[in-house]
């Protein structure tokens, strides 16, 4: 009797499908930003390629290293610039007056659900 | 039994456990979020449910939310907008819903002894501070003490349980659009909860959120407190668990500017007309309704660690301070919400 049949090839490759399955394939924090104006997915930009992408002539955003921020904006109160740096999905940084949000989608459950602050 | 079938069944139970977790972990609610630009802020709703479409009920929300808003805007709100055109000593009739809401503010004015103030309306405009949109600049200190003589919460009444509203000083203004912020969430969750009783999720208004109900039914809502001298927006200072109930927080980081090398932010104490200075630059309160947690969160920043912080807890409102030097003061009670 052979230890190895040709059948037992199913078995493995069961195992190898559930071992694919379950570990775990993407990063808490993802690879990609979004930038959101007035409910509608203007940009996508990948996080992981530095780079200043405008927004029509309201807001310039800065990507480096993973992370996201808005670098100018041509609103008097200033929030979403002195909100600084995000890295963490699901946090947003958000301009009220340009109604734009700007924010890492969740690819599964975080460590943080939301902010208050 | 072979070797080899001991191998074989091996497998085959080790498969069988990982793609058993595949469903343990999985959990069979989604969520579905929308975020939309109201209320001088931002909203986003995130709803689960298992009877009712997550769409329809976040969509029956944010009605809710414009409804409110329509009503109680600070520009155009059509039940602020008629209070304000009254006269000194008029009766104004009000509905159950403004005299809950006036009935409120006026209780948490009372209790915060007037660290919360919905009368600012005016000095609130001369700081630029009522609108993201507007420059702000320091007033000159002369109109400011002018607009302050117009304020205060206890020339407000409400009269026959409530029925009629009624001011005592003829320039007084009353800004509702805070604390209605904070009744449009409460509202919104009712709506969503009228519809389905069992939904899950929250609501968060620019920060301020209330619990429709624990994540997948059964986890609390992990809930980051901003850390309020970071250059990070995702550093979280403390972490709150909540599986119902709401929270807020307030801090002099959120808007402000600098004039002159000085930081002004838009927190004001209603007694000088200046932006407060009270030691504290952070205040979460959690409670029982976004209404009570924003406006007892703004008083705290207010208030300090002064005596009157000590009346929140026996008025259902738990604080957490962040200090100048980022220590931290707590109600008694505030770490049940800190562990899981």
């Amino acid at each position: 009797m052979k230890f190895f049949r040709f059948s037992d090839l199913f078995i493995i490759l069961l195992v190898v499908l559930a071992l694919v399955l379950t570990l775990p394939t993407t990063r808490a924090g993802g690879s990609v930003v979004h930038v959101i104006q007035d409910g509608l997915l203007v940009r996508t930009l990948d996080l992981w390629v530095d780079a200043r992408v405008e927004i029509g002539e309201i807001m310039v955003i800065q990507v480096e290293k993973g992370a996201v921020r808005a670098l100018v904006t041509d609103c008097p109160d200033q929030v979403c610039v002195r909100m600084g740096w995000i890295s963490s999905p699901g946090i947003p940084i958000i301009c009220v007056p340009n109604r734009i949000m700007i924010v890492i989608p969740r690819e599964k459950d975080s460590e943080i659900d939301v902010i208050t602050g | 039994m072979s070797i080899r079938l001991v191998t074989l069944s091996g497998l085959l139970i080790l498969s069988a456990a990982l793609i058993a977790t595949l469903f343990i972990r999985n959990h069979p609610a989604e969520y579905y979020d929308r975020t939309e630009f109201l209320m001088g802020t931002y909203l986003t709703v995130v709803v689960s449910s298992e009877n009712v479409s997550p769409v329809k009920l976040a969509a029956a929300a944010f009605q809710e939310i414009r409804r409110v808003e329509y009503k109680y805007a600070k520009d155009y709100g059509t039940e602020v907008m008629k209070l304000n055109s009254a006269e000194v000593g008029e009766l104004v009739p009000v509905d159950d819903e403004t005299a809950h809401i006036i009935e409120t503010a006026l209780a948490v004015a009372r209790i915060t002894d007037g660290g919360f103030d919905f009368t600012l309306g005016r000095v609130m405009d001369l700081w630029g501070f009522n609108k993201a949109d507007t420059e702000k600049g320091v007033p000159d200190d002369d109109q400011l003490k002018e607009a302050l003589r117009s304020t205060g919460y206890e020339y407000v009444r409400l009269v026959d349980e409530g029925g009629w509203f009624v001011k005592k000083l003829r320039d007084l203004t009353i800004d509702l659009s805070a604390i209605a912020k904070g009744y449009a969430v409460d509202s919104a969750i009712s709506v969503i909860r009228a519809l389905d009783g069992d939904a899950t999720g929250y609501v968060d208004a620019g920060g301020d959120i209330g619990i429709i109900g624990p994540k997948y039914g059964k986890l609390p809502w992990t809930i980051g407190v901003r850390h309020p001298r970071s250059e990070r927006a995702d550093e979280v200072f403390d972490v709150v668990y909540l599986y119902d109930g709401a929270i807020a927080t307030s801090g002099d980081y959120e808007n402000y500017f600098i004039e002159d090398g000085m930081h002004y932010h838009h927190i004001i104490d209603p007694s000088t007309g200046y932006p407060a200075v009270s030691g504290a630059i952070s205040a979460t309160i959690v409670s029982s309704s976004v209404m009570l947690a924003d406006a007892f969160a703004t008083a705290a920043v207010v208030l300090g660690k002064s005596p009157g912080i000590t009346f929140f807890p026996r008025n259902g409102a738990l604080v957490m301070m962040i200090l100048e030097d980022l220590s931290i003061f707590k109600s008694e009670g505030f770490e049940v919400y800190q562990t899981r």
